[in-house]
């Protein structure tokens, strides 16, 4: 599965991640915790700071992977 | 509504922008533009040299969109535009245009006061300051989410 970053993490972890998945990280909460166990100078990010999306939609942290290629991990947005 | 949106890639010309603006109308009693720049000091008074403002492919220039066509269609507006920069921007340079016409003041200015309070809070972006003595990530502010919660009551 290819894993994409923006902003401070794209800047901390690099843009995109291919990351095998193991049978047990099946919903994105399962992710973000093999994420933050990977990159744990992140942790905060990735497990609480950053919304998931997935085909450009935001995603809760209960959405299962089954059939997912990319999921993708937005920090807090400031435009303007 | 008239409705444009643009992801500029690199620097725009605000008088332009609103030249191009003002051509496209036809019997508005009202034009309101909003232009923001990229300040050469931080919130410390340290001096910046520039921002970076990265963006999502495809969710960015939606995000713009969507913007717009809330601004436009809760005012009743006729006409809406916002022009946002991405990339590498030097203090001094333009980063986001909005402008809105209608047919009173009322509907314009607050069309594209919502516009801006979406655009900090909403815009997906992520925006970077690079100082002389480092770069930081800019996240919104207390007064940013009070700014754009206003619009929810």
């Amino acid at each position: 599965m290819k894993v994409r970053f923006y902003g401070r993490l794209g800047e901390t972890l690099g843009e995109e991640v291919d990351v095998d998945l193991p049978g047990s990280v099946d919903t994105i909460v399962a992710l973000r915790a093999m994420l933050a166990g990977m990159f744990p100078h992140a942790s905060a990010d990735l497990c609480g700071r950053s919304r998931a999306c997935i085909a450009d939609a935001f995603v809760l942290d209960d959405h299962k992977l089954t059939g997912v290629g990319a999921v993708e991990f937005l920090p807090p947005l400031s435009g303007g | 509504m008239r409705r444009e949106v643009r992801l500029a890639t690199s620097a725009f010309d605000a008088a332009a922008e609103y030249r191009q603006f003002l051509s496209s109308l036809a019997g508005d009693g009202a034009v309101v533009t909003f232009l923001g720049t990229a300040r050469p000091t931080g919130s410390g008074g340290e001096d910046v040299t520039g921002l970076f403002l990265d963006h999502h492919p495809r969710m960015t220039e939606a995000s713009l969109r969507e913007i717009a066509e809330d601004a436009g269609g809760r005012f009743g507006v006729s006409a809406i535009s916002i022009v946002h920069r991405c990339g590498e921007i030097a203090a001094g340079e333009a980063i986001v245009f909005v402008a809105a016409a209608a047919i009173h003041r009322r509907a314009a200015f607050e069309a594209a006061e919502y516009a801006m309070d979406r655009l900090k809070t909403d815009a997906v972006f992520w925006k970077r300051e690079d100082a002389v003595d480092g770069s930081r990530w800019i996240e919104p502010t207390l007064a940013d989410e009070a700014d754009r919660a206003r619009w929810s009551k």
